[in-house]
C-alpha cells in the first residue's frame, strides 16, 4: 500500500492552466486502458474506468476541468465501446441505459470528488496556519519590547501575504505621526491599513498593499495578536517608570528632609550667635563672644561641606564627572584632607600609620581628597569624644589602601551596603543624623569612577568601623617613579 | 534678683546648646543641659527647672514624647523648638502640653521674649482685673472692652476668645484649645467656626490681620494675644 502515492494522484495539486491539459490526456488513458481490458470485461462495466478517470480529474483540478472529463469520457464510451462502435448512435437500449447511468454517476462523481479536494486543501491551509501562528506566538513571546513585536509582525505577515508591511507607530512614540494621517489613505491607492490595538488602547497601524480577503483576515488576527503583546510591553514599561518614579520620589523626599535639617542646623547656630553678639554684645564675657564668632566660623565651615557634598552628588547623579587624572603623592592628599579636617580633628585622637616610599597614584587629586574627607568625617561624627581615629595607608596586592579606623558603634553587617546609599544614615533615634546621608555615597562615588572601591568592615579587635578606600596601581609602576 | 530662673536646654547638636547657654546666661538666667530625653527626664525629676527649652528632634526618640511625660506629673513651662516647620508637628507638641514653640533658625531677641512669657506666670491665674495693650483695655469684672474712650460691644463668644486670649499672656492658643473652651467638645474640628469669630473681632477691634496690633495669627496652629 502505498498512501502517499494514491493521495497523490487524487488531491496532488495542480495550476489552472495545466489542469485543463491534464483533462485530454486523462481521456487519452482512459480509452487506452479500456481497450486493453475490454476483451476481459464486459463492456458495460468499462464505465468503471471512465468514472475513475473522472473522480482523478476532480480530485487534481475542481469541478468544470472534471464536468469537462465527464462528458468527454461519455462520448468517447459512447464512441468506441458501445455498438454500433466508432460511431455517436446506440442501438440497444441496454447501451442506452448503461450511456445514461454513466452519465449521471460521472456527473456527481466530477462534483463529489472536486468537493473533497476543496475539503483538502482547506484542511491543509489551515494546518499551515495554525503552524505559522505558532512559530509567531513563539517569537511574540520572546519579543521584549514594541520594536522587537513589530520586527516579529512584520516577518508573519510577509510569510502570510507575500508582501511587505510597515508599522506606524500612534502616539507618543519616536517616529510615530498622527492618526489622522494613516486612517483615511487615498480610495485608490492600493494601500490597506490594519489597526493594531486592544480594547483600550490604539498602538500602531499596519501598512501594506491590499492583500485578498482570506490573507486580511489572517493579518488582522496576526494585529491583534500583536497589539495583546504590546499591551503587555506597554504595562512592563509603566511598572518599570512606576518603580523608577518610586526611587526618584525617595530621593526627592529625602533630599528635602536632608537639607530641612542638614542645612538649616548650621543656620540655627549661625543666626542664634549672631543675634546673641547684637543683642548681648555689651553684657558678654570677652570669652563667650570669642566662642560664639568661632561658632560661627566653624558652622558655616560645616554648611559650606554641606553645600559642597550636595553639588558632588549633583555632578555624580548626571554623569557630568571627568577625571583630571595626574600623578599625585598620597602623603599630600592625606596632609590636605586633614587641614582641611584640623578642627574637627582636635575632638578626637588621631594616629597616623603610612607606610614609607608610598608609590605616586594616577588619579584626580580633589576628588580622592573630597572622598577621605568624608570618610574622616564619618569617622569622626561616629568617635566617642576622645576617641581613637587611625588613618592607614598602605600597598595591598597592587593596590592603594586607605583605611580609616574608629571606635564608634560599628555597623551592623546588614547594613554595610547600605551606608553608601544617598541620604542613608545607620538610624540610632530621630536626632542622630547629623550627617547628610550623601558623604559615604560621594565617597564611593569618586573613588569608583577611578576604578577603585570604598568598603566597611568591623574594627581592629573587632569594635568600630574600618572604612578602606582602595585604588588600583598601574599595572605599570615604572612611570611612577620617573620625575 | 537673688534668685535667677533656672532653665533646662535640651538639644542634641552641641553648638546650638553653646550658643543657647552664652545667650541665656548673658541675660541672667541659669542654664542646665542635656543632649537626650532620658537625661532631660532625669534631671527635670531631681531638680526641676524653671522652664525646659526642648528640641523636638532628639537621638533618642520624639521630643513630644518627652513632652507627654513631663506632663504626667508637673506643669512646668516647655518651649519646643524644632527645625520641622509643618504644623502638625508643632500642634502635636502643643497638643501634649508644651506651653511654646520657635521655629529654627530664630533670632535670639525672638527666643529671649518667649522665655520671658513663659517664666512671667501661669496661664490659669486670673491675675489681672483690668488688662490693657496699647488702645485696648479690657475690664474683666465688668466685662466691659474699650478702645480708647471709646466702648467696644461684644457678643458673648467674641468676649469669650478676647478674654482667653487676652489672659493667657501672649502664649500661643490653639485651634483645638479655642474651640474646645468657646463652644465645646463637639466642635473642636470646626476651625471656620473660630475664623469667623476672629475677622469679626478683629473688625470691631479695628484690627489689621497683617499687621496685627491685638490677635497674632500663627498659620495653621492657633492665635496668640500680642505681647505687652
Amino acid at each position: 500500500m502505498q498512501p502517499n502515492l494514491i493521495e497523490r494522484l487524487l488531491w496532488g495539486r495542480t495550476s489552472p492552466a495545466r489542469s485543463w491539459l491534464v483533462v485530454p490526456a486523462a481521456v487519452l488513458v482512459a480509452v487506452g486502458l479500456s481497450a486493453l481490458i475490454a476483451d476481459v470485461l464486459p463492456h458495460a462495466n468499462l464505465s468503471l474506468v471512465f468514472l475513475v478517470t473522472v473522480l482523478v480529474v476532480a480530485g487534481k483540478t475542481g469541478l468544470a476541468p472534471a464536468l469537462a472529463t465527464a462528458v468527454a469520457c461519455f462520448l468517447a464510451y459512447n464512441f468506441w465501446f458501445t455498438a454500433p462502435a466508432l460511431t455517436l448512435e446506440v442501438h440497444s437500449a441496454d447501451d442506452l441505459a448503461t450511456l445514461a447511468a454513466f452519465l449521471f454517476a460521472a456527473a456527481l462523481v466530477a462534483n463529489l470528488g472536486a468537493r473533497m479536494r476543496r475539503f483538502v486543501l482547506e484542511a491543509d491551509a489551515q494546518a499551515a496556519r495554525a503552524e505559522s501562528m505558532k512559530v509567531f506566538n513563539m517569537a511574540l513571546a520572546v519579543a521584549g519590547d514594541a520594536e522587537a513585536v513589530a520586527a516579529v509582525l512584520r516577518e508573519a505577515v510577509r510569510a502570510v501575504a507575500g508582501v511587505d508591511a510597515e508599522v506606524v507607530w500612534l502616539g507618543a512614540r519616536p517616529g510615530a505621526v498622527a492618526a489622522a494621517e494613516c486612517v483615511t489613505p487615498p480610495p485608490a491607492s492600493g494601500w490597506c491599513y490594519v489597526e493594531i490595538r486592544t480594547g483600550q488602547h490604539r498602538f500602531a497601524l499596519l501598512r501594506m498593499h491590499r492583500p485578498g480577503p482570506e490573507t486580511l483576515a489572517q493579518v488582522r488576527a496576526l494585529c491583534a495578536q500583536s497589539a495583546v503583546v504590546l499591551e503587555r510591553t506597554r504595562l512592563d514599561e509603566a511598572l518599570e517608570a512606576a518603580r523608577i518614579e518610586t526611587e526618584t520620589e525617595r530621593l526627592r523626599g529625602a533630599l528635602l528632609s536632608s537639607v530641612s535639617h542638614d542645612l538649616r542646623t548650621p543656620l540655627v547656630s549661625i543666626l542664634g550667635a549672631a543675634t546673641s553678639l547684637r543683642e548681648l554684645g555689651e553684657s558678654l564675657a570677652p570669652a563667650a563672644r570669642r566662642d560664639l564668632l568661632e561658632m560661627i566660623e566653624s558652622e558655616s565651615e560645616r554648611l559650606n561641606r554641606y553645600i559642597q557634598n550636595l553639588l558632588d552628588m549633583t555632578r555624580l547623579g548626571q554623569g557630568a564627572l571627568t577625571l583630571a587624572r595626574d600623578w599625585t603623592d598620597p602623603d599630600d592628599i592625606i596632609a590636605s584632607a586633614l587641614a582641611r579636617l584640623a578642627r574637627e580633628m582636635r575632638a578626637v585622637d588621631l594616629e597616623l600609620d603610612l607606610a614609607p616610599d608610598l608609590p605616586l597614584v594616577d588619579v584626580h587629586g580633589a576628588l580622592i581628597e573630597q572622598a577621605l574627607v568624608n570618610v574622616l568625617e564619618n569617622a569622626v561624627r561616629h568617635s566617642p569624644p576622645s576617641g581613637r581615629i587611625t588613618l592607614a595607608a598602605r600597598v595591598v596586592r597592587n593596590r592603594l589602601e586607605l583605611a580609616v579606623s574608629d571606635q564608634g558603634p560599628g555597623i551592623p553587617p546588614a547594613e554595610r551596603e547600605r551606608v553608601f546609599e544617598s541620604f542613608y544614615s545607620v538610624k540610632r533615634g530621630d536626632g542622630e543624623s547629623e550627617g547628610t546621608g550623601l558623604g559615604l555615597a560621594i565617597a564611593q562615588g569618586f573613588v569608583g569612577a577611578h576604578g577603585g572601591t570604598v568598603t566597611v568592615t568591623d574594627g581592629p579587635g573587632g569594635s568600630g568601623s574600618t572604612f578602606v578606600i582602595a585604588l588600583p596601581l598601574p599595572a605599570v609602576r615604572a612611570r611612577a617613579g620617573q620625575p | 534678683m537673688t534668685t535667677s530662673a533656672r532653665i533646662l536646654v535640651v538639644d542634641d547638636e552641641a553648638s546650638i546648646r553653646k550658643f543657647l547657654r552664652i545667650s541665656l546666661e548673658a541675660s541672667g538666667y541659669e542654664v542646665r543641659e542635656a543632649r537626650t530625653g532620658s537625661d532631660a527626664l532625669a534631671q527635670c525629676r531631681e531638680d526641676p527647672p524653671d522652664l525646659v527649652v526642648l528640641d523636638l528632634g532628639l537621638p533618642d526618640g520624639d521630643g513630644v514624647d518627652v513632652i507627654t511625660h513631663l506632663r504626667e506629673w508637673t506643669q512646668m513651662p516647655v518651649l519646643v523648638l524644632s527645625v520641622r516647620s509643618s504644623e502638625a508637628q508643632k500642634v502635636a507638641a502643643l497638643d501634649a502640653g508644651a506651653n511654646d514653640y520657635l521655629t529654627k533658625p530664630f533670632g535670639v531677641s525672638e527666643l529671649m521674649a518667649r522665655c520671658r512669657v513663659l517664666l512671667r506666670g501661669l496661664p490659669d491665674v486670673p491675675d489681672e482685673p483690668i488688662v490693657s495693650l496699647g488702645d485696648l483695655v479690657i475690664d474683666r469684672p465688668l466685662r466691659e472692652v474699650r478702645l480708647g474712650e471709646r466702648e467696644v460691644h461684644l457678643t458673648p463668644k467674641e468676649y469669650a476668645l478676647l478674654n482667653l486670649l487676652a489672659s493667657s499672656h501672649g502664649k500661643i492658643l490653639t485651634h483645638q484649645h479655642l474651640l474646645r473652651a468657646i463652644w465645646g467638645e463637639a466642635h473642636t474640628e470646626d476651625t471656620h467656626y473660630l475664623r469667623v469669630l476672629v475677622g469679626h473681632l478683629r473688625q470691631k477691634l479695628g484690627d489689621d490681620p497683617a499687621h496685627p496690633r491685638y490677635i497674632v495669627t500663627e498659620q495653621g496652629v492657633g492665635y496668640r494675644f500680642r505681647e505687652r
